[in-house]
């Protein structure tokens, strides 16, 4: 029989399958009796079936300097994660509102009048001075202000069970394709789970995101537009995730050196010569875009192509200069710039935090910094984080200098007790913590596709989920209306409630 | 539509599956025959495979030890040879990578996992390869002939008759004709060597059908026409050019590019089945497959052309040219 540790009671965290008291919460019941039913020596050999075929298809990724190699098999616990069909409802109402409001924030910047900077929504000083910011990006409109196509948004729970925003990707969000791929692995070493449970499917991505990158391609292009996805190559850490999209939605995956621009128009070299290009998915930075007007070495990149995008003759998704808006100095103001954009209030509320270049709130970090998480704005992927309650007198006495040093570069967030949801370690299913990543999709219009990416800290009390430092993922899923699980919502669970703490006005 | 680039790893993939298909079953063929021998024989008769495969210069640069199966395991698991069998699945493996959204998912499978199979072959020999006697580049050869067959097969009948698959045949027909050559040449008996067309027979999968044909103890002449002339056999550089043409009229039909190659194609065809190669054959047997080795390279690199004469130069991966061999984008 399968163990499950119960979170213990003293346990800050919210777990999402177990009560405080230690009894299975009503939507995770079935699956919970399901999995009671193996024991370790079955689970584990369904993790290897998992394992195996994962290897064996090349779901990998890569992690950079990593001297165990560079392409790591996909992690996926076995446990899935689920969502009630009511708290997917307010989730997907939250995020679709989230990213109408900084698709409108990116539209005000570049093609605007910059209204919200006016109007002293957001600094004009902090968007100016933002790594993300695109002076060479002003004056591109783009097809439905759809300057951020594809955008994913990590979503954390809280301790009272309250889902927050904890960061923004609207550059290049990755992970949709292990979504899609979590599914399908589930599904062969777990074939009778799906007896108790109806689940929204997670196949239909190829074509939702097809759909909208038509939609974004520039007038004139015809019923078909010729769409690509543009790859940095084979070594890059998200290789997989890019043949993986090219094949599901049945585009020519390219590099930079099969573009090429000519008169304002982006063109693919084939065999039977240059083929015009109208829309293009890029999955490479700003920086490495065009030579010409960014980094001068990049190789990655097509030489003119900011030119043929300011020309109008092909759509670039996501736009350039769509970090200004992901910017972790800018998360703060999220949620005003929806109250301001849309004139309604945040269905979801930010992980409160704190800016560093205000003086009276980086005197308020300061005196607690040990209880708070310490973010530079400029890093992702988990690097550079320090984590206040984890750090030594030394680590904390740096953080504070180096704030100090260029407060613009830092933010301070307050610890959120990512929720605890059972992950098999060492043949038992322990509370590990999680978060989310859903994705949301804009063209002609916006849809959050359903469930989304969960990342989990394999390593036991880590808050850390990030793949590349030792995380790992699940399944997720959100239960379709109606079905004996879903009802489960009504049960007590706790429901959205709106915009939580905000903070940095 | 297919990008300049992808009908280059297209045609790449093509050729290193049936090089690693060929050297897999050479040393098969070869281990096999001398089995029963003492091991200083089964040493000379790989070194005669190296020169046949035309490694001399892998060879002498690995430094390959004395021992009696070095030489299997210079041709079979040694990564540092570009030409050994691993490394060709390897190639094979990089080069479908590059195409991974526009193949099957099937065919990306089976490279991916005779890949991982040949790697932790290759793990388990580094430390234990003359204890085992060969043994576990015996077992690679078996693990790389039965993931190349399963390759072959989940190519023709899982990906569609579209450009990628007319570049990735192609590749795998001038590979073959081009080993079928070099083998016929090696099979000449210079350097005090008897001939042994059964082997010769068997290097080039023809052992079976050729018992039909020509008997049991074959001379040469009648080996060298059987590989090089016989419209029937799916091994011999007629038949294989044949299929070239076709797959090139394809390809001229969809893309247009690939004049020149089709047409060199068609009158090597034309050479092979009107010419007259047995006259040729009986004079000068050397000189004659030289030079049918020399344009084989040539209509290879003509086709290595096609793929970027379309849109301009554009970048490709390097790969690993035997002399001779043609490609235009040696490392």
């Amino acid at each position: 029989m399968a163990d499950f540790r119960r979170p213990d009671a003293e346990f800050a965290a919210y777990d999402e399958a177990f009560d405080r008291d230690g009894s299975v919460r009503p939507l995770y019941a079935a699956i919970v009796d399901r999995f009671s039913n193996f024991d370790a020596a079955e689970l584990r050999r369904r993790e290897g079936i998992i394992e195996e075929e994962f290897r064996r298809q090349g779901i990998t990724f890569t992690v950079y300097g990593d001297s165990q190699g560079t392409e790591r098999t996909w992690p996926m616990d076995l446990f899935p994660r689920l969502i009630t069909a009511a708290e997917w409802r307010e989730i997907e109402r939250g995020l679709a509102q989230r990213v109408t409001a900084l698709n409108r924030f990116l539209a005000d910047v570049y093609t605007g009048e910059g209204a919200a900077m006016a109007d002293g929504v957001v600094p004009a000083w902090l968007v100016q001075s933002s790594d993300g910011f695109e002076r060479n990006a002003f004056g591109i409109s783009v097809p439905h202000d759809a300057h951020c196509v594809i955008a994913g948004i990590d979503l954390v729970r809280d301790a009272q069970g309250q889902y927050r925003v904890l960061e923004d990707n609207l550059r290049n969000p990755s992970g949709i394709s292990y979504v899609i791929e979590n599914r399908a692995a589930m599904t062969r070493a777990f074939p009778l789970v799906w007896e108790d449970h109806t689940v929204e499917p997670v196949s239909q991505y190829g074509r939702m995101l097809r759909t909208a990158l038509e939609s974004v391609a520039p007038a004139g292009s015809g019923d078909k537009p010729l769409i690509v996805i543009l790859t940095p190559g084979i070594y890059n850490s998200a290789y997989f995730e890019h043949a993986f999209l090219a094949r599901e939605m049945g585009v020519e995956l390219v590099e930079g050196p099969d573009l090429v621009v000519d008169e304002h128009v982006v063109y693919l070299r084939t065999i039977e010569g240059l083929v015009p290009v109208d829309v293009i998915y890029r999955r490479i930075d700003d920086t490495f875009l065009d030579p010409v007007s960014f980094r001068p070495d990049s190789t990655l990149g097509v030489p003119g192509l900011l030119g043929a995008i300011r020309a109008g003759t092909v759509t670039v998704a996501n736009a350039v200069g769509n970090g200004v808006a992901d910017d972790k100095a800018i998360h703060p103001y999220v949620t005003d710039l929806i109250r301001y954009y849309l004139g309604e209030e945040p269905i979801l509320g930010n992980v409160e935090t704190y800016v560093m270049w205000e003086p009276d709130q980086r005197a308020a970090a300061f005196e607690r910094l040990d209880e708070l998480v310490i973010k530079p704005v400029g890093e992702s992927g988990g690097y550079g984080i320090v984590i206040g309650r984890d750090a030594t007198e030394e680590e904390l006495a740096n953080a504070r200098a180096e704030i100090e040093a260029d407060p613009r570069n830092w933010v301070v967030q307050e610890v959120v007790e990512l929720s605890t949801l059972a992950s098999m370690c060492d043949d038992v299913l322990e509370p590990r913590h999680l978060d989310l990543r859903p994705f949301v999709i804009t063209g002609e219009r916006t849809q959050v596709f359903p469930g989304g990416l969960t990342r989990v800290a394999m390593r036991k009390g880590s808050l850390i989920v990030n793949s590349s430092q030792g995380g790992g993922s699940k399944d997720t899923w959100v239960l379709a209306p109606g079905t004996n699980s879903g009802a489960a919502e009504l049960a007590g669970e706790p429901s959205m409630d709106a915009a939580g703490q905000e903070s940095a006005r | 539509m297919i990008l300049a680039r992808h009908a280059d790893s297209m045609l790449w993939a093509g050729r290193y599956l049936e090089r690693a298909d060929t050297i897999a079953r050479c040393v098969s063929v070869e281990t096999n025959a001398v089995m029963h021998r003492p091991p200083t024989e089964a040493r000379l008769a790989s070194r005669r495979l190296v020169q046949a495969l035309g490694l001399q210069d892998e060879f002498v640069a690995a430094q390959v030890g004395t021992g009696p199966y070095a030489v299997m395991d210079f041709l079979v698991s040694d990564e540092t040879n570009p030409g050994s069998v691993v490394s060709s699945v390897q190639s094979v493996r990089e080069n479908l990578r590059i195409v991974r959204d526009r193949i099957p998912v099937e065919l990306w499978e089976e490279a991916n996992s005779l890949h991982i199979l040949m790697q932790s072959a290759k793990a388990v020999s580094s430390g234990a390869r003359e204890q085992t006697g060969g043994e576990v580049s015996r077992m690679s050869v078996i693990t790389a002939r039965r993931g190349c067959r399963s390759l072959s097969g989940v190519m023709t009948e899982s990906m569609m008759r579209d450009e990628g698959y007319a570049f990735m045949e192609v590749g795998r027909l001038l590979e073959r004709s081009t080993l079928t050559v070099e083998l016929l040449k090696s099979g000449l008996g210079t350097g005090g060597d008897v001939f042994d067309g059964n082997r010769l027979l068997a290097f080039t999968h023809s052992l079976q059908a050729a018992r039909r044909e020509i008997g049991h103890s074959p001379k040469w002449a009648a080996v060298a026409r059987f590989l090089l002339q016989h419209a029937d056999l799916p091994r011999s550089v007629l038949w294989c050019l044949g299929r070239v043409e076709q797959r090139l009229e394809d390809l001229a039909a969809a893309a247009g590019a690939v004049a020149m190659p089709r047409r060199r194609a068609g009158a090597l065809r034309a050479h092979l089945e009107y010419g007259e190669l047995d006259g040729l054959l009986a004079a000068a047997p050397d000189a004659e497959l030289s030079e049918l080795g020399t344009s084989l390279a040539t209509l290879a690199t003509d086709v290595h052309a096609s793929t970027v004469s379309g849109s301009g130069q554009v970048e490709v991966h390097a790969q690993f040219v035997r002399p001779g061999d043609g490609g235009g984008a040696a490392s």
